[in-house]
């Protein structure tokens, strides 16, 4: 009788096994990576209506951010500024650039800008900045060094997992609350001490209960 | 082996294109965009229903928010029956109430007229020059005028009352007239709150 299989069939097992083995790897390791809000959404920086610079006003000029982000404090939003707070100060410095055209076209006609949003959670999850800026949450620990960037960029995945981490450990991130609008704040050394005790000092207690986020 | 080579090779470029973090400018892509997106409104969205597409709206001309009835003409907008400045803080002053002043003067006040109120803000360096609060002028303005200038703004000053509520105004005027006294304080003043003015000078000399 003639052989059914060929000879070189001998090998396939193996390979078959080593392939759906690698491949299967690949497939995970692809959508771990590639699939992640690490991947998906960090580092977003949409080109905005009006070429404004955090780099210039926040980090040059050393603005506040409650001089443009003035609800940040009490409220869910921080906001972006209406035209009335750069023309504060637009209104007379540079008064004939072109960049700021958009916006004196706003001031005339009354209609907003439309910046872009760069951070939004889905639609589904529920975000609350007063509370976190309240307990000693800095703004750099979210959205990173804002002060540097010429163009915002999402620089956090804003993922489940990143909320969580930080509600179940926030004696890791907390900062004394005078310190949160300074962007250049260091960690002390003995940061989890500190931290602990920051913590316990406010009694401050990230929800990990589904409906404090999703409602 | 010819296939493991551009298979390896493929992969290098995929990692290499594709490192996370980098800067990209159009909207992130969902794998699986379930109720990301729902039939709702909220800030900053755009609702083309009305004409300017605002989603947030203004309230009607003519309405006024709970709470927010400007009736107490003294104290919001800073003028006696009589329609002059008045001369006197409409609410008292507690230690809190200094502080929160000077915590609110430092984020809207000091790009213009300098930390110690002398005028030298960094924006006063790029041309829009805020004047000094330590002349005479501005040491006998009444409070109601530095209110004023807060709540209406001052020809190139622009008006601070969107930024600032009613209390946080006063705090403001409180800290401000704070300011003029911690400049111009004479010698007894300072022996009077137990505090050697030799000393002092000696210490800035330092
Ligand atoms: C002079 C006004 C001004 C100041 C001061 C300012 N911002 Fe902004 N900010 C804006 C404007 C306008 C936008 C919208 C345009 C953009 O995204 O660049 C914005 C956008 C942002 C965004 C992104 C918003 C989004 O759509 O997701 C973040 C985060 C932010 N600012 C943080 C800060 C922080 C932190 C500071 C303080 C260091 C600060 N800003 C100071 C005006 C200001
Ligand atoms: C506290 C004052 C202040 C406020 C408020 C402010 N700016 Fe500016 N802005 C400046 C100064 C100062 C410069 C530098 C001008 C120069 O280089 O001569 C500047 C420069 C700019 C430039 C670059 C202009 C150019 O031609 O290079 C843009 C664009 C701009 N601002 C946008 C904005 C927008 C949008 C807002 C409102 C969210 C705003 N600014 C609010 C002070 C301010
Ligand atoms: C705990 C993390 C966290 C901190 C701290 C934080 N933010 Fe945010 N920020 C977010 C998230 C999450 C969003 C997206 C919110 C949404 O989509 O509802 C956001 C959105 C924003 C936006 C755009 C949308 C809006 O709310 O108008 C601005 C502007 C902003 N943040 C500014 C600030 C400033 C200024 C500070 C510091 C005072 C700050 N944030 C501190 C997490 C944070
Ligand atoms: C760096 C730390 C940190 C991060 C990141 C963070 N949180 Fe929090 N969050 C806290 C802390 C601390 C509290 C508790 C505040 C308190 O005890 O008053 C809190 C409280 C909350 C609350 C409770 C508000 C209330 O009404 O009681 C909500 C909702 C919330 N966070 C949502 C989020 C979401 C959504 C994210 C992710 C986008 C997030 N947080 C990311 C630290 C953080
Ligand atoms: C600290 C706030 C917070 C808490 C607590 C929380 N979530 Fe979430 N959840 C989020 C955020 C923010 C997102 C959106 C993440 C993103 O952008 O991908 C999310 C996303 C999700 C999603 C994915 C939806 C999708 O788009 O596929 C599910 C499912 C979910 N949460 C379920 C839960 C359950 C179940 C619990 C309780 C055990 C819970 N969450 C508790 C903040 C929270
Ligand atoms: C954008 C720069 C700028 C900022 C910010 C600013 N000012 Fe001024 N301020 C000016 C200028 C310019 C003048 C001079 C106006 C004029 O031509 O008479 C002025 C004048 C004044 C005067 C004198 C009014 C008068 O009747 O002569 C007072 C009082 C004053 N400012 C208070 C404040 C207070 C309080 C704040 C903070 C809430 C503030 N300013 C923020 C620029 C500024």
């Amino acid at each position: 009788m003639a052989q059914l299989f060929p000879k070189w069939t001998n090998k396939l097992p193996k390979q078959v096994q080593l392939l759906s083995i690698l491949g299967l790897t690949a497939v995970v390791f692809f959508f771990w990576y590639f699939g992640s809000p690490k991947y998906l959404e960090v580092g977003y920086a949409p080109v905005q209506p009006i070429p404004f610079s955090h780099q210039l006003h926040a980090g040059q000029l050393g603005l506040d951010c409650r001089y443009c982000h003035g609800s940040v404090e009490i409220s869910s939003a921080a906001g972006v500024p209406s035209t009335q707070t750069c023309m504060t100060c637009h209104e007379y410095i540079a008064t004939d650039s072109e960049k700021l055209q958009p916006l004196r076209d706003s001031w005339e006609s009354g209609l907003p800008v439309e910046w872009i949003r760069v951070h939004k959670l889905p639609e589904h999850s529920y975000f609350n900045h007063s509370v976190h800026v309240n307990v000693g949450i800095g703004c750099a620990t979210c959205h990173g060094r804002i002060d540097h960037m010429e163009v915002v960029m999402k620089s956090e995945p804003m993922s489940m997992g990143w909320c969580l981490d930080c509600h179940n450990h926030p004696e890791q991130y907390i900062r004394p609350v005078e310190e949160v609008f300074n962007m250049a704040y260091e960690q002390p050394p003995n940061q989890y001490e500190f931290g602990k005790m920051l913590v316990a000092k406010k009694n401050v207690a990230g929800p990990i209960y589904c409906n404090a986020c999703h409602r | 082996m010819s296939t493991i080579r551009i298979a390896a090779l493929l992969l290098l470029v995929i990692l290499l294109s594709a490192c996370r973090g980098q800067p990209f400018e159009e909207p992130p892509r969902f794998v699986q965009p379930n109720m990301h997106y729902q039939e709702k409104f909220t800030y900053q969205s755009e609702n083309r229903f009305f004409e300017d597409g605002r989603a947030d709206r203004l309230p009607v001309e003519g309405t006024v928010p709970r709470g927010r009835l400007a009736v107490d003409v003294a104290l919001h907008e800073g003028l006696d029956e009589n329609g002059n400045f008045v001369t006197d803080l409409p609410l008292d002053v507690s230690r809190s109430f200094l502080m929160r002043g000077g915590e609110r003067y430092y984020i809207y006040c000091t790009p213009c007229h300098g930390n110690a109120g002398d005028g030298m803000g960094i924006i006063s360096q790029r041309g829009l020059i805020a004047p000094s609060f330590h002349t005479d002028t501005m040491r006998e303005m009444p409070y109601g005028q530095i209110y004023s200038a807060i709540y209406n703004g001052i020809n190139t000053m622009g008006s601070y009352r969107h930024q600032l509520d009613v209390e946080d105004r006063w705090a403001v005027v409180a800290y401000v007239r704070a300011l003029q006294l911690s400049q111009y304080a004479s010698e007894e003043e300072v022996r009077a709150l137990g505090i050697d003015p030799e000393e002092l000078r000696a210490q800035m000399a330092e």
